[in-house]
């Protein structure tokens, strides 16, 4: 291994491709030093992909080298950030969740209706209206511990959309599933993450009486 | 606790709901865009929705996380010299 002790910065903020602003001293061509721009939204997904460090950090690893070993594939102007989201969701579909599969979780396909036909879609405006303000009394732990809840599929697809982002269209590229699949992904994740909010506030007596929109 | 309908639905609004994220996400054409702002200035209902939903996007985007730690950058950095030595 070739000795090394340079100190390398790289700009790293969401959504800036800074890849000529990066002062580094070790040798990173522009496909390289693209990709590592990535790093701190990779490892934030995988965060939630995987739930610990310590896969997450397995993860992201296993995402660059597959990227920089597959690099001739990849199409240069094209967009590089979905390309490694799309290799680092295959590998987490691949390795990672066999691995980690827990009996309770459910994948996106079977999970019942049950949760989703309580979310009822049309509450009265004064429920709706408390629930609203319920939301405000949450915090980023109830957030947090609601997106871990759902089911892979579903954090994954509203993680892309509403933290990263991205359009239906690339989402469907990089989960590699019909647009049409991850607008329902969308639709029942994020009544899901509505319910189960829901569901916290009401728990903690957080908004008006009735913000817990049982169905009786 | 029962929940309470203060008028059923109508079928206008079932339409709408169903173009909600779409909305939200900015994923419509514009002429299916206008119809669903000019539905949502009318119907509170369907506004609350839009909302509801729109805080709920918030508060997902703006849930803080953690950056990469500096030894995972250390390790993939290491990867790509390795890589290029062997080269």
């Amino acid at each position: 291994m070739a000795p090394y002790t340079a100190v390398v910065e790289i700009d790293a903020r969401p959504h800036e491709r800074a890849v000529g602003s990066c002062p580094m001293s070790v040798d990173l061509d522009d496909f390289e030093a693209e990709a590592l721009s990535y790093m701190d939204q990779l490892y934030a997904a995988a965060m939630r992909m995987t739930r610990n460090p310590a896969d997450a950090e397995d993860l992201v690893q296993e995402t660059y080298a597959k990227a920089f070993a597959a690099r001739d594939r990849f199409t240069p102007g094209t967009n590089l950030r979905a390309w490694l989201y799309r290799i680092q969701t295959n590998a987490f579909i691949n390795t990672y969740r066999k691995k980690q599969r827990e009996p309770k979780r459910t994948d996106a396909d079977t999970v019942e209706d049950w949760h989703l036909a309580r979310a009822a879609s049309h509450d009265s405006v004064g429920l709706a209206s408390a629930e609203e303000h319920a939301l405000d009394g949450l915090g980023d732990v109830d957030i947090r511990e609601a997106l871990a809840q759902l089911p892979d599929d579903f954090r994954m697809a509203v993680y892309l959309s509403d933290v990263e982002g991205f359009a239906y269209k690339e989402i469907a590229e990089i989960m590699e599933s019909p647009v049409g699949t991850v607008m329902s992904r969308l639709h029942r994740g994020r009544k899901m993450l509505r319910e189960m909010l829901r569901e916290h506030a009401s728990a903690r007596g957080i908004g008006a009486e009735g913000a817990g929109g049982s169905d009786g | 606790m029962r929940k309470v309908r203060e008028a059923p639905m109508d079928n206008h609004c079932q339409v709408l709901l169903d173009k909600l994220f779409q909305y939200i996400d900015g994923e419509l054409p514009e002429d299916e865009w206008r119809a669903v702002s000019e539905h949502l200035e009318v119907c509170e209902r369907c506004e609350t929705e839009r909302r509801i939903y729109v805080r709920l996007k918030e508060m997902v985007s703006c849930c803080p996380h953690e950056d990469a730690p500096e030894c995972l950058r250390q390790r993939v950095l290491d990867m790509i010299d390795r890589a290029k030595g062997a080269e």
